[in-house]
C-alpha cells in the first residue's frame, strides 16, 4: 500500500461520516457541518491523487482547484448559515419536520 | 473489483505544468497554476465569494443600526487584540509574498487578513461602522474588479484573457494577489459581522409586549 492510497481511503471515510451526518441528523447545524466535513473528504481526495505518480512535484492543477474551493466552502457554510439563522427567526423552525 | 480500485496513470498535468513553469513568473507551480495558467477559475472564485456574500445580504433580514458593544472594555481581550492584529498582518503579508516560491499566496493571506476583521469585531471594533460604506464596497470588489479589467486590456492588447506577457507576469501576479487577499478579508469579514449582528425581527420578538 502506498501513502496516498492512506489519505485517498480517509477522504472516503471522511465523506461518508459527512453524508451519514446529512442524511441522518435533523437540526439544521448538524447537517451543515456535516455537509463541510464531506467537503473536506472531497479536498483530501483531491489532492491525495495529485499526489499519486508525483514527478518532481505533485500535480499542481488540483491543489490549486482545492484551494479555491475550500474559500468557496467557507463562503458558501455562511450562506448556509444565514439561511438557517433567517428560517429560525421566520418560523422558529430548527430542522426540517413534515408532521404538522 | 479491481477496476473500482485501480485508478489512471500518467501524472496527471505536472509536466506539462512544470515545462511551461519559467514563463508564468513565479516559482511555485500551484500558484503558476492558479494565477496563470487557470487564472479565469480564480477570478470567477473571488466572484463566488462575493456573490455569497450578497446572498447573505439578501437573506439576512434588516439588521439593527450597529452600536460599538461593551465587549471593547474587556482589558484581555483589548490586549489579545492588540497583541495578535499585527501578528495577523504580518505573516499575512509574509505568506502573500512567499506565494512566489513556496505553499502561500492570495487566499491564505485573505484568510489571515479576514481574521483580523473577525477578530476586532469580536472584541467590539466593528470595523464596518468605522470605515466609510462606499470604501468598504471598493475594498469588497477590488480584486474582481482589477482581474477582470485587466483580463480585457489584455484581450484589447490582441492577447487571450488572462495571458500576461511574461516579463510583467510576475509583477502582475504579484498586484492581483494583493488586490484579491484583501477582497477575500474584507468579504470574509463582513460575511462574519452580518451574520453576527442582530437584525430587527429579533429585537421586536425579545420585547414583551409583543
Amino acid at each position: 500500500m502506498e501513502i496516498y492510497q492512506i489519505y485517498s481511503m480517509t477522504s472516503a471515510v471522511l465523506f461518508v461520516i459527512g453524508m451519514g451526518g446529512v442524511f441522518m441528523s435533523k437540526h439544521f447545524i448538524k447537517k451543515i457541518i456535516a455537509t463541510i466535513i464531506m467537503g473536506g473528504g472531497v479536498f483530501l481526495a483531491f489532492v491525495s491523487f495529485a499526489q499519486r505518480d508525483a514527478l518532481s512535484f505533485a500535480d499542481p492543477v488540483p491543489h490549486a482547484l482545492v484551494i479555491t474551493g475550500i474559500v468557496v466552502a467557507v463562503a458558501s457554510a455562511a450562506f448556509a448559515l444565514a439561511l438557517a439563522r433567517r428560517i429560525f427567526q421566520l418560523t422558529g423552525e430548527e430542522s426540517f419536520t413534515n408532521d404538522k | 473489483m479491481e477496476a473500482v480500485w485501480k485508478v489512471p496513470e500518467g501524472g496527471g498535468l505536472t509536466a506539462a505544468a512544470e515545462a511551461l513553469l519559467p514563463q508564468s513568473g513565479v516559482e511555485h507551480p500551484v500558484t503558476a497554476v492558479l494565477l496563470n495558467f487557470r487564472a479565469y477559475d480564480t477570478w470567477l472564485e473571488l466572484g463566488v465569494i462575493l456573490l455569497g456574500l450578497l446572498a447573505i445580504y439578501a437573506v439576512g433580514g434588516i439588521k439593527r443600526y450597529p452600536k460599538q458593544n461593551e465587549a471593547g472594555e474587556d482589558p484581555l481581550l483589548r490586549q489579545v487584540m492588540l497583541f495578535f492584529t499585527p501578528v495577523l498582518f504580518l505573516f499575512g503579508a509574509f505568506l502573500l509574498y512567499f506565494g512566489k516560491s513556496g505553499p502561500g499566496g492570495a487566499f491564505q493571506a485573505g484568510v489571515l487578513w479576514g481574521a483580523i476583521g473577525i477578530l476586532l469585531h469580536l472584541g467590539g471594533k466593528l470595523v464596518f461602522s468605522v470605515i466609510p460604506r462606499s470604501l468598504g464596497q471598493l475594498l469588497l470588489t477590488i480584486g474582481l474588479g482589477f482581474f477582470l479589467s485587466l483580463g480585457f486590456l489584455l484581450l484589447a492588447r490582441g492577447a487571450a484573457f488572462f495571458e500576461y506577457p511574461p516579463a510583467y507576469a510576475g509583477v502582475l501576479i504579484l498586484i492581483i494577489e494583493t488586490l484579491a487577499a484583501i477582497s477575500i478579508a474584507t468579504t470574509l469579514t463582513a460575511m462574519f459581522a452580518n451574520l453576527n449582528q442582530e437584525n430587527k425581527e429579533e429585537t421586536n420578538e425579545s420585547k414583551p409586549t409583543n
